[in-house]
């Protein structure tokens, strides 16, 4: 059997790690919490770093694409641009300097805002559409529930549709009963998933640090 | 020991089995003649080259050509009869009625004809009366040649040592059927009839003798070797295909019109002898009748005399042309048979009299049934067939592969086929190439829907808020609004809050709503606040928030006195967790570079407990979910309250509903913020919202439902035409 030194170490330290960290929750110990304290603490300094590391490696990428004068250059140019000169700015002028509020409140927020808006008529257009490919059970379930919870949502001259808005409509219901329900759903299997995963990582099953 | 090859595996086996000892295949056919013997030089299947003596299958007559041809020890240990070895006297000794062979239907045939009619005789006068220039060449030659070179006496040329006469050297006798006056034979007969002592001495039986019939007797000549060496080959030839055996057929001698005239035969036979120098030494008697008219049919084949002598036990089914042949004549003559053969006649080609001769039954014999004449047959050299011949190949001549006819480089084109091709090309390369064809600016109906849908939205969200008509009435609060407005009513003044600004820039509409009625709250409690955010745009966005919130809502917080950005906390959910467990180790300053924990109404934080409140701004839920999991927890009955985005409340509900609260107060969307503003009486951004929001919402389901009614229509009637065109 081959072993190889450099995967035993990883592995070792990864598993370490997550099962002081794990019985620091369970067992009130003051060394396995102030362990457990360090380890996280390392771990936001690393995430910070990795989010350091993501930039040079985005810029490098970018600075080849711009060497190698190939197809979209240009675009790569113009986010280098951006890149060096927000973090110019907000390493110049701090994150909430006049600047950096500057590129926020007139580059920023109005993009990404615009973004949503168009998100929204374009789900409005989608949805009149559903019906051109054909009338199914699930398309007119759909269509009904949204109607439903945006009439549920509105109040014209204090005139409420009886039975569909208020506290008590059936938009207020599929809010807080169909929509809770999965919800919920989700976040039970997103919290077994949570667990699987991590069970994994400490028995070394799963090695997403390439160990 | 005599082998025999098998012709299926090709090993030698012995003479005697019947069955090959390595393939069990069948070694004699089952006419009773063996196929292939090892000492054999022949390559035809069926004849044996070699005699075989101790083969019974083979007739007599072959047997006895196969004895003559062994050694002269050999042939000398048996002893002759005195009629052929020349000291039997005059005669012949009447053998026993126990040696008597059993006599062939045609040599029977051939004594009765012999006693009741004598077949015709040439008489000399006739032959005298022959004209000179209408004689054959054969005679010919007999008048010329013998008459000046008088052949030697039979008895002077056999050697005393020679054990067995060949059937050439025996004399041939013509018989005549009627006397002939001695002055009416012609010369050279008269010779050759004062030489024919020695036939009439060797005739055998008593009733020949009183046959009036003169008997020629020709003397062996020097051509005789010549003769003999075809004779020989013939008999090697037919000697495979058949023995001797009488034939029905008979050969006429017409005498008509004062000259020899043959059957079709016998004609055949002299024109091919034309060209033979062989005169008139040849093996067979003729009886020649001497009447003119009379056409008398003569048995075949013609015998000797010799024939008729039942003491002849071992050629009683041998000819006597061809019992008489000994293989070393035979041998002794091959060069004179290739001689004769490369004048006249071809190598494998039987003379048309010989093979008139030859009895019907021989040629008919089973043994012989592949004829000589066809064309030489290829043996299988390898394989289990190997020694077979006329093998089918394994690969037909069609299959195999064949060179292609090469096909000329220059073709041949007139102008005619120029011009065609250069409008072909023409049109081939214009195949290629697009067309030039009129752009026509047609807008598809679904970019116009979707001009449509946006024009509509914005002309009716712009038209409330240019009107500034508030048609919306503003919604009564919900549950788990009242719960936060209780919880922030409850803090008191200096109180540190925690405040966690982590939506994204794009849904900053809502969400600013939102948070900016919670902050505006908290100012006017006079709460002292802590901003961080887990988005990197976070402090950004807080600075804006409090900008706002000051601007518009008329407060004076300054930051570090009463409040503080921290900034981002990196690391996602461990970030968070990391902060709630040591604040002060996540952040050590403020977002633009200040130490915080030296201001003093954070001095006393050193965990997240030690917060009033915690208040999150999220419009994600997994953030929130994040802030609930890692947070809450640690917070220690300190209350957890959130302003989230609509599309969040599905996911960050459950966490408000739980017995004990995970989440105390919820501010969902743009209307909880309204109903909020609506409750502490300090309308604001949400409450400007609200009526555009919903004339946005009203045209966007006046959209929907029109849109999608007319699209079912749509559906319907296409549905339908295609109905009526399958019906």
């Amino acid at each position: 059997m081959k072993f190889n030194l450099k995967s035993i170490i990883s592995a070792s330290i990864a598993i370490a790690a997550g099962v002081i960290v794990l019985i620091g929750y369970f067992i009130n110990l003051p060394y396995l919490d102030t362990l457990r304290e360090v380890f996280l603490h390392w771990a936001v300094i690393l995430s910070a770093v990795a989010l350091v590391m993501g930039i040079f490696n985005l810029s490098y990428v970018h600075i080849r694409k711009i060497a190698a004068q190939s197809t979209g250059d240009v675009y790569s140019g113009i986010l280098l641009i951006s890149l060096f000169l927000s973090a110019a700015i907000v390493i110049i002028f701090s994150p909430t300097g006049g600047f950096s509020q500057w590129l926020y409140n007139y580059i920023i927020l109005p993009v990404e805002a615009s973004l949503l808006a168009l998100l929204a008529a374009i789900l409005i257009y989608f949805c009149v559409r559903l019906f051109k490919r054909g009338i199914t059970l699930f398309s007119l379930i759909f269509v009904c529930t949204a109607l439903i919870v945006l009439a549920s949502m509105i109040s014209l001259t204090g005139f409420q549709i009886p039975g569909i808005s208020g506290a008590d409509g059936i938009g207020a219901l599929i809010v807080r009963i169909p929509s809770v329900g999965g919800a919920r759903g989700i976040l039970i299997g997103v919290a077994l998933g949570t667990i699987a995963t991590g069970l994994r990582v400490i028995m070394g099953a799963d090695r997403p640090y390439n160990g | 020991m005599a082998e025999i090859r098998c012709p299926m595996c090709g090993k030698p086996n012995p003479s005697e089995r019947d069955t090959c000892l390595y393939c069990q295949a069948r070694l004699k056919s089952l006419t009773g003649s063996s196929f292939m013997s090892s000492d054999s030089s022949s390559s035809s299947i069926g004849i044996p080259s070699q005699p075989d003596t101790g083969d019974s299958s083979l007739p007599d007559w072959l047997k006895a050509i196969r004895n003559s041809d062994q050694t002269p020890e050999e042939s000398e240990s048996e002893p002759l009869p005195a009629w052929i070895t020349g000291e039997g006297g005059e005669g012949f000794d009447e053998p026993d009625d126990t040696e008597k062979i059993e006599v062939p239907d045609w040599l029977a045939n051939l004594r009765q004809e012999g006693e009741k009619v004598h077949t015709s005789a040439l008489s000399e006068d006739k032959l005298n009366k022959l004209p000179i220039d209408d004689e054959p060449e054969w005679l010919k030659k007999i008048r010329t040649g013998q008459h000046e070179e008088p052949s030697p006496d039979f008895k002077q040329v056999l050697p005393p040592e020679k054990p067995f006469p060949a059937v050439s050297e025996r004399p041939i006798v013509f018989q005549a059927k009627e006397e002939i006056p001695s002055s009416e034979v012609p010369d050279w007969v008269a010779e050759l009839s004062g030489k024919s002592a020695v036939s009439s001495e060797l005739l055998p039986d008593e009733q020949e003798k009183d046959i009036p019939m003169e008997e020629v007797h020709f003397e062996p000549k020097e051509e005789e070797g010549s003769l003999l060496a075809w004779l020989s080959t013939l008999e090697q030839e037919k000697t495979a295909q058949a023995a001797p055996t009488q034939s029905e057929k008979p050969i006429t001698v017409d005498r008509g019109k004062e000259e020899v005239s043959f059957s079709s035969e016998v004609s055949g036979l002299f024109s091919d002898l034309e060209g033979i120098d062989f005169g008139i030494d040849t093996k067979e008697s003729f009886e020649i009748a001497k009447d003119e008219k009379r056409t008398t049919e003569i048995p075949q084949p013609l015998t000797s005399p010799f024939t008729s002598v039942e003491g002849l036990d071992e050629f009683a089914e041998l000819p006597e042309w061809l019992g008489g042949i000994s293989s070393e004549e035979t041998i002794a003559h091959e060069k004179d048979i290739s001689s004769i053969a490369d004048q006249d006649l071809a190598p494998a080609t039987l003379p048309n009299w010989l093979e008139a001769f030859i009895p019907a039954e021989a040629i008919e014999k089973p043994s012989t049934k592949i004829p000589l004449t066809e064309a030489p047959r290829k043996a299988e050299g390898a394989g289990p067939l190997a020694g077979l011949f006329s093998v089918l190949p394994a690969e037909p001549e069609i299959a195999k592969s064949r060179k292609p006819s090469e096909k000329p480089d220059v073709l041949e084109v007139s102008e005619k086929h120029r011009q065609q091709t250069s409008v072909f090309e023409a049109l081939l390369s214009s195949e290629g190439l697009p067309g030039v064809t009129a752009e026509r600016q047609i807008v598809a109906p679904q970019n116009v829907f979707r001009i449509l849908v946006f024009l509509l939205l914005c002309a009716g969200v712009l038209g409330v808020i240019i009107a500034g008509y508030q048609f919306a009435v503003i919604p009564t609060p919900p549950v788990e609004t009242l719960d936060a407005i209780n919880i922030l009513n409850s803090l008191p003044a200096g109180a540190p809050v925690l405040i966690a600004v982590d939506y994204q820039p794009g849904y900053s509409g809502e969400m600013e709503a939102a948070a900016s009625i919670i902050l505006d709250h908290l100012m006017v409690n006079g709460v002292n606040l802590a901003f961080v955010s887990t988005n990197p745009t976070g402090p950004a966005q807080i600075e804006r928030l409090i900008s706002r919130v000051n601007q518009e809502r008329g407060h004076q917080y300054k930051a570090l006195e009463q409040y503080v950005i921290m900034g981002y906390i990196p690391g996602g959910t461990t970030g968070l967790s990391g902060f709630g467990t040591q604040p002060r180790r996540i952040i050590t300053q403020s977002a633009d570079g200040k130490p915080i924990w030296r201001t003093p109404w954070l001095s006393n934080i050193n965990n997240i407990s030690d917060f009033s409140s915690v208040i999150i701004a999220t419009d994600d839920p997994d953030n929130a979910r994040a802030w609930v999991e890692q947070v809450q927890p640690l917070l220690q009955n300190k209350p957890l309250l959130m302003a989230i985005s609509a599309q969040a409340e599905p996911m960050v509900r459950p966490y408000y509903e739980t017995n004990p609260r995970q989440v105390s107060g919820l501010v969902v969307g743009l209307m909880g913020s309204a109903a909020y503003e609506q409750i502490i009486n300090r309308p604001g951004a949400a409450i400007k919202y609200w009526s555009p929001f919903n004339a946005a919402i009203m045209i966007a389901m006046l959209m929907i439902v029109l849109g999608s009614c007319y699209m079912m229509v749509m559906m319907l009637r296409t549905q339908r035409k295609e109905n009526r065109r399958e019906g």
